[in-house]
């Protein structure tokens, strides 16, 4: 009973948090899953699944993938993180070997060598602009500029990497690695971040703050703003890209939005007037806990601000993000529904941060199965026909990319 | 490769290696914070290039020039101080101390370079060059004692460590190093305050002055902060508590005279 209440609760809140346009999926009637469109976010109103519903497991136990973590780990540790890349390849081989679709598993092969080619790559990346930046300010807005110029073909490359990784019925995911699509949002960003770090910058804000504060704050709302637009045109367009690039064997995923259809839902979900509220109230709090004076308390309340503020809102934010999608996508006659809750996704990511610090990282192999088991409980695939219409015939090209890194660092990740 | 994969293999299935590896996980990165990175960060600022301190240094002076504004102060004033900061700096054994007056509220700090910047609020507010001096000396104990590049070889030490204990998970990587800016960096920064202190103390004993200068100085900036009513010490506080500070002056003059 407890239970039941709980459920309606949280049901109650993220009706609260979707726009009225969105919450029309939980009235439509005239589907052939009602189960799925009950409980699905961000569906289509007019979605019809058709088809066998295929079974997803995450099968996994927490003590088997905890042994590999730890050992893997102080390996890491001991060998100063050159063991990281062979690490990594054995922690995501036993999590891709227990995510079973209709009782198969998915491999997952990467390469160390090249993972290790990657790290070694963007450590040079990073140190140079680190020393760059302490010979001179004014020479970080060009490196930024320039590494934004080659961010598309890296991206479009780090994304061919990691689908070719995996593989499902001994037929290789791939992805054209053609960069074009992510060039726009990815150089608009660099410019923009690039404007953000010329150091005259700096000094017209405060300038700007003992001079008139309106026109400071005016200044700031309207970064603000800049800022959330084209880092979302940017994340709308990988995540775009990451999809609708992608194929299996010789069958192209399809999806039916464009980029800036997905952006308008991004920007839905960011400006909408309950999120904004929210964020309003959250500054005030924090505003009045400083109020106070205790040093501790604006401790306290600048963990919560931040787990609240940026992990929780952005996993929000991207739990829709990637319901949107799956929504309207599709492999040959495969099909996706999503049931994952924003609202949950975000606290449970919280939640595992907050845990993962507090136990020095020792939790993190628990909240590593439980999500994935969370998550395989709220994804349905459904499949029109028979196995047999996909099919590879091309050559599989190797997973050879070493830039795979500069993908983990813009927190992207490419699997199920 | 092979060879050390299947050695991996066995680890992993032992019974006692995995419980093993726990116990190294969770303790080696203790030690790291509270011995390796001080020890380090140590190690680091001894043997850094003064020339890569001083360019660091200037990117400091840039950012704090960009939030203050040109001294105020008249140049028969700033001869009057450099004279007596330079002094004590020679005493220090910093004889290539550069000094930057500043148009802003009350403060000092030290930057890796051998650079010392004093602000015209705080020349007003102290009204005693006597009692500036007593700050600069604390200054001057940051910079011998290489506090500003410890704190920065510290700070990145830690970050990387939090990534690689959190498995590079980024949420709670930041989460964590947001934890310890909030907590354990804090905590350092009362220690070097406290050490800094203790040099200062000292120097002030060289120069012929009085610890009690310092205690002067402390009462200022409290009436100032209005914070002299506490005697405790939160776990996100930089600095000791004033009154502490303040005793511990008092004594080291005591012990002076004695």
């Amino acid at each position: 009973m407890a239970k039941n209440k709980s459920i309606f609760y949280s049901e109650k809140i993220e009706r609260y948090f979707l726009s009225p346009d969105d919450a029309k999926v939980y009235d439509v009637e005239n589907s052939t899953n009602v189960w799925a469109e009950k409980n699905s976010f961000d569906a289509l109103t007019d979605m019809q699944y058709s088809g066998k519903k295929l079974t997803l497991q995450f099968t996994a136990k927490t003590y088997e993938y905890f042994r590999i973590w730890v050992v893997c780990h102080a390996l890491t540790l001991i060998t100063l993180g050159i063991y990281g890349p062979w690490a990594r390849t054995r922690k995501a081989e036993f999590l891709g070997r227990n995510w079973l679709l209709e009782g198969q598993s998915f491999q997952v092969c990467f390469v160390p060598v090249a993972l290790l080619r990657g790290r070694i790559l963007m450590l040079i990346l990073f140190l140079a602009i680190y020393i760059t930046n302490l010979w001179n300010p004014w020479l970080t807005p060009l490196f930024t500029v320039a590494i934004f110029l080659v961010a598309p073909w890296l991206l479009a490359n780090s994304f061919a990497f990691r689908w070719r990784t995996l593989t499902y019925r001994d037929i290789r995911f791939d992805s054209n690695n053609q960069s074009s699509p992510l060039r726009r949002p990815l150089i608009t960003l660099g410019l923009w971040l690039a404007v953000n770090q010329i150091p005259l910058y700096s000094v017209t804000l405060i300038d700007l703050i003992k001079y008139s504060l309106p026109k400071a704050l005016m200044w700031m709302l309207a970064s603000i703003f800049i800022s959330v637009y084209v880092w979302s045109g940017a994340t709308s367009a990988l995540t775009h890209y990451r999809f609708s690039q992608a194929r299996w064997g010789d069958t192209s995923f399809t999806l039916s939005i464009s980029p800036q259809e997905l952006l308008r839902h991004t920007a839905k979900i960011l400006f909408s007037f309950p999120l904004i509220i929210f964020f309003i109230s959250m500054i005030l709090i924090f505003g009045a806990v400083s109020q106070i004076g205790n040093r501790d308390a604006i401790a306290a309340a600048s963990v919560i601000y931040y787990l609240v503020l940026v992990v929780y809102a952005a996993t929000f934010a991207r739990g829709r993000r990637i319901n949107f999608v799956l929504h309207r996508m599709s492999v040959g006659g495969m099909t996706f529904s999503s049931t994952i809750s924003p609202t949950k996704a975000g606290l449970l990511t919280a939640g595992y941060a907050l845990l993962a610090t507090l136990t020095l990282g020792l939790s993190i192999p628990w909240s590593t199965v439980h999500f994935n088991r969370w998550r395989s409980k709220h994804i349905q695939i459904y499949l029109d026909g028979d196995w047999t219409q996909f099919s590879s015939q091309t050559n599989l090209q190797k997973p050879s990319s070493a830039l795979d890194e500069l993908g983990n660092s813009l927190d992207m990740e490419v699997g199920i | 490769m092979n060879r050390i994969s299947i050695t991996v293999d066995r680890a992993i299935a032992s019974s006692w290696i995995p419980l093993l590896c726990t116990l190294f996980v969770f303790l080696v990165p203790v030690s790291i914070v509270i011995w390796g990175i001080p020890a380090a960060g140590n190690l680091v600022a001894s043997h850094m290039p003064v020339v890569w301190e001083h360019k660091l240094g200037r990117y400091v002076l840039n950012v704090v020039d960009m939030q203050t504004e040109p001294t105020k102060l008249s140049s028969a004033k700033q001869v009057i101080y450099e004279n007596r900061i330079k002094k004590l700096a020679n005493l220090a054994g910093l004889p290539s101390l550069e000094i930057y007056f500043r148009h802003a509220p009350p403060n000092a700090f030290a930057i890796p370079g051998n650079i010392i910047v004093i602000t015209d609020g705080l020349i007003d507010l102290m009204d005693d060059a006597e009692v500036v001096d007593a700050v600069i000396a604390h200054e001057l104990g940051h910079l011998q004692l290489r506090h500003g590049l410890q704190r920065i070889v510290s700070m990145n030490l830690f970050s990387t460590l939090v990534l690689r204990m959190n498995g590079q998970d980024s949420t709670a990587a930041t989460t964590g190093n947001v934890l310890a800016s909030l907590t354990l960096f804090p905590f350092f920064s009362r220690e070097n305050e406290s050490q800094a202190d203790s040099y200062a103390f000292a120097l002030l004993n060289k120069n012929g002055q009085s610890p009690l200068l310092f205690a002067k100085a402390m009462i200022k900036l409290s009436e100032l902060k209005n914070n002299n009513k506490s005697n405790e010490v939160g776990y996100s506080d930089s600095y000791p508590p004033t009154q502490q500070r303040i005793k511990f002056a008092e004594a080291a003059a005591m012990n002076i005279k004695n």
